[in-house]
């Protein structure tokens, strides 16, 4: 098992820039995701740390071994870092059979037969596939090809284990029930993992820390609770969950918020004066009927099974809330917004 | 889901009837003649064929070459398309087309052209003796080796561009896993892309082995000084210069025999590909990433020149050599600029009757043939792809068999077909220009169907389904919706006939006549009687003709159709 270090790596096409500058530690036996929109440079950091992209600058190191540095020259091959990887497409050979796919690794690094097929039984069983072991991948589902990839993966026991948005191509219920076996499989092995998705629910479910990213640099890095609570920008707090943002002034380490009737939350100090934008979740808002405190016109109210989402107006600005169903609201009512002002975070 | 019929049934049996007419009836013609001998059914043609040892030996001889070329080419085509798509040798993007090429020039052409460079007195073997002060030529291109080379050259387009396909289509995460599972370059090559390219590159053998065996132009030009005969010069040779009662029932007899050989290759490949083994190679591409690059390190200089060699080869010398010849005032003086002249230009342009008549007949038939097949193929592929009507899958096996089969072989069946008067008027399309486009229309029919069936299964019936539903009748749903979103496909189908009927031969030669004559034919006929000036000068009209041709495509299509 291994850590993984980017220093300030970065790739750059011609004159465009798909990776700035990325710092990034992950520790031995962390799960960490690499989340962002399409196009935020994700799978080009994690295609640099396979080894199929070669970086313009900045240090990769796994383990204790430098495997990338163009300063000094340094690229080693994709097939001498001992990763693991799986892909978004499975890329599961489709002329071999099961047990031919798993082996290929081993194989390779010439490993004897009779531990080969004892390893191949052991990865095969992990994933749950013990007796598919014939079959040829057009046999499978696409479930099922999944495991494949994932087996032959781990069947190496590499160092770090990369997994390219593999869980995208699966139907919804399945992808949960992977999610979990995931997890599960990373705590029984202890293995590094470095996850690429642009589902935040999957990278909020999965990882012990989020690395979130936009057009090429880290937006932020932390537990997925910190992500989801303390956003520190108003992308990561868009693109994390739902979540209202509201125009607010900064005054005297506080932020006065308009839409909510003038209320004022703490700031840390030091934070320039001006305008600026506060975030709320929509579950964090409390509805009443009371005549005390900002009120707010129903717009509109969505029955989502376990809540109900509610569309307000308060003047110029929308807001939406998130509350039990057993809340009695028609459209056109005009309620009473309550407020925590422990969940309003200042971005 | 059930589509009526609209109300003009009329078009459609037309339709129906005239490919069936013009693709499936001659083709019947030649198997029916073949087994019919003095008035009666029977075996008696394929006895009397096969018990003549020439004819043996000209089977023989087609297994040969076309075997052989198919080998050589497969392998060489393969290798060529691996290193355009899968490392760094440099110039690939102009190796990518630059491979291509020789497709813009005609087999006989190109067996004309190696003729002029390594002939007996061949620019090369002048250039060899002269060095060398040898009385004997350095390689002479006729018989066996000499047809293999020009095959060979000839055919690494084909398999180029098949196996390119092949590779492009492929998905990079295929060779990705691979890499990261520890295999280094070649490891990867061998285990993973070359056994995953098997379907492709049999596909590319199985294309080049049928179009080898079939070819007239490549074989008559380079064989027949040294008596070296394959099966379709034979057939030509029993219609053309047989005159026994029995030549034409023979030559029918010889002509089933070589569509089986054909047919015998398609049916190895699925042999081989039987069952469900072919999804074993299924290989779907997902996000389109560059595929990795192989260094080739040290070997990528010699791959370069070679490469370079090869386009040399393909391509700049047998259009130079035709050039040269087309300027040289007479045959025999030496290729200096002072011994150049225009003359040869001038006599097929202004002073060969039959040659200009030639120019003429083949646009006049190149235009006329690929309209007919546009649109006839685009009604057929409307049948195909958009009714339920009981039989149309064989609608696409009728238009596909006359290009499968030989053109020898076809335009044996158009004139068993057309050969008779019409009853009641003393009529008849042999000897006119109308049997050759009739044998234009069937045999590039394929055409005219898949390009336009290709556009219309990307058109979703839901597109035609709203316009319906806004109130437009059929006729108007596909004036206005059908019709101008399968426009590039019926586009695309008028240059791929237009382009290969410019610069036919194998059909046209047996089908010709006084007053009749196509470009190919005249090329070859100059070619045959020794007037070497004439038929260059015409052959280099050809090739401007047709580089023209392919880049209006190329521009028209925004790069979709020509080369």
């Amino acid at each position: 098992m291994s850590d993984v270090a980017l220093e300030s790596v970065s790739k750059h096409y011609d004159t465009q820039v798909a990776v700035r500058a990325v710092d990034l530690h992950v520790r031995d036996g962390e799960l960490v995701t690499l989340l962002g929109p399409s196009g935020c440079g994700k799978t080009t950091t994690l295609r640099m740390i396979a080894g199929f992209i070669e970086p313009t600058g900045g240090v990769i190191r796994i383990g204790s071994r430098v495997v990338s540095d163009p300063a000094r020259r340094v690229l080693i091959q994709p097939e001498r870092r001992r990763v693991g990887m799986v892909f978004q497409s499975y890329a599961v050979w489709p002329h071999m059979s099961v047990n031919e796919n798993v082996a290929y690794p081993l194989r390779v690094r010439r490993v004897p037969a009779h531990e080969r097929a004892e390893r191949v039984t052991r990865a095969l069983r992990q994933v749950k596939l013990d007796d598919l072991g014939g079959r040829y991948p057009h046999q499978l589902s696409g479930g099922q090809q999944q495991r494949v990839a994932l087996a032959r993966a781990l069947v190496m026991e590499p160092d770090v284990l990369l997994l390219d948005e593999p869980l995208s191509n699966l139907d919804a219920k399945l992808r949960e029930e992977m999610r979990i076996e995931l997890k599960g499989l990373q705590r029984q092995l202890g293995i590094t993992i470095i996850f690429v998705t642009h589902d935040q629910l999957e990278a909020m479910a999965l990882s012990d820390r989020v690395v979130l990213m936009d057009r090429g640099e880290i937006v932020q890095v932390g537990p997925p609770e910190d992500l989801y609570e303390r956003p520190t920008t108003a992308f990561a707090a868009l693109f994390v969950g739902t979540a209202n943002l509201l125009d607010a002034r900064v005054e005297r380490d506080a932020a006065e918020i308009a839409a909510l009737g003038g209320l004022r939350v703490p700031v840390p100090s030091g934070t320039a004066s001006g305008p600026s934008y506060v975030l709320v979740r929509p579950e964090h808002l409390t509805l009443g009927a009371s005549d005390d405190g900002p009120r707010a016109r129903v717009v509109r109210s969505v029955y989502e099974g376990d809540t109900k989402l509610v569309i307000l107006a308060v003047g110029e600005q929308e807001l939406r809330a998130r509350v039990p169903t057993t809340v009695p609201l028609s459209e056109g009512d005009s309620v009473t917004i309550g407020i925590d002002r422990h969940h309003v975070v200042h971005v | 889901m059930t589509r009526a019929i609209p109300a003009t049934p009329f078009v459609w049996a037309a339709a129906v009837a005239l490919l069936v007419v013009a693709a499936v009836y001659p083709i019947a013609k030649v198997v029916a003649e073949a087994l019919t001998r003095g008035g009666s059914a029977g075996l008696g043609n394929f006895a009397v064929a096969l018990g003549d040892e020439r004819n043996v030996l000209a089977l023989r001889h087609s297994l040969e070459v076309a075997l052989s070329s198919t080998a050589i080419a497969t392998a060489i085509g393969a290798f060529l398309a691996w290193l355009v798509a899968r490392t760094d040798l440099p110039w690939r993007r102009f190796f990518r087309t630059a491979f291509v090429l020789p497709f813009l020039i005609p087999p006989f052409v190109g067996a004309i052209a190696w003729l002029y460079i390594l002939g007996p007195v061949g620019y090369l073997n002048r250039l060899w003796m002269t060095v060398t002060g040898s009385s004997e030529p350095f390689f002479v291109v006729y018989g066996y080796a000499g047809i293999v080379l020009v095959l060979v050259l000839h055919d690494i387009p084909l398999v180029y561009l098949t196996v390119l396909g092949g590779l492009e289509r492929m998905n990079p995460e295929l060779e990705e896993a691979a890499q990261i599972s520890g295999s280094g370059n070649w490891r990867v090559m061998r285990t993973i892309t070359l056994p995953l390219m098997v379907p492709v590159l049999l596909a590319a053998a199985v294309l080049t082995f049928t179009s080898d065996i079939a070819e007239f132009g490549i074989p008559a030009i380079l064989g027949f000084s040294q008596g070296y005969f394959v099966l379709p010069v034979k057939i030509y040779e029993q219609i053309a210069r047989g005159f026994a009662a029995d030549s034409i029932g023979l030559a029918a007899a010889l002509a089933v025999v070589l569509m089986s050989t054909g047919a015998l290759a398609l049916l190895v490949q699925r042999w081989l590909l039987r069952g469900d083994r072919a999804q074993r190679y299924v290989v779907i591409s997902g996000k389109s990433m560059q595929p990795n690059c192989v260094r080739l390190g040290t070997a990528r200089w010699w791959l370069f020149a070679l490469c370079l060699t090869l386009v040399l080869a393909t391509t700049v010398m047998p259009v130079a050599a035709v050039a040269l010849t087309s300027l040289i005032r007479s045959v025999g003086l030496s290729p200096a600029p002072e011994n150049w002249s225009l003359r040869h230009f001038e006599t097929v342009l202004t002073g060969l009757p039959a040659a200009t008549r030639g120019i003429r007949n083949s646009l006049v038939l190149a235009v006329s043939a690929a309209t007919i097949v546009a649109v006839l193929g685009a009604l057929i592929a409307y049948l195909i792809v958009r009714t339920r009507l009981r039989g149309r899958a064989l609608l696409d096996v009728s238009a596909s068999l006359p290009y499968a089969i030989p053109g020898t072989v076809f335009a044996l069946g158009v004139i068993l077909a057309w050969l008779r008067p019409f009853p009641g008027v003393a009529f008849t399309l042999y000897n006119t220009l109308w049997i050759i486009l009739i044998a234009y229309v069937g045999r590039y029919m394929i055409f005219g169907v898949r390009p336009t069936a290709a556009s219309l299964a990307q058109v979703h019936t839901s597109l035609e389904e709203a316009a319906r539903v806004s109130g437009a009748g059929w006729l108007r749903t596909f004036r206005d919706i059908v019709l101008p979103l399968v426009l590039p496909g019926i586009f695309a189908a008028w240059f791929l006939v237009f382009i290969p009927t410019l610069r036919e031969l194998t059909v046209s030669i047996l089908l010709w006549s006084a007053g009749n004559e196509t470009i190919g034919v005249m090329v070859f006929n100059l070619q045959e009687s020794g007037q070497e000036g004439p038929g260059a000068a015409l052959a280099l009209v050809m090739i401007g003709l047709l580089v023209v041709a392919n880049y209006a495509a190329r521009w028209l299509s925004r790069g979709r159709v020509g080369y």
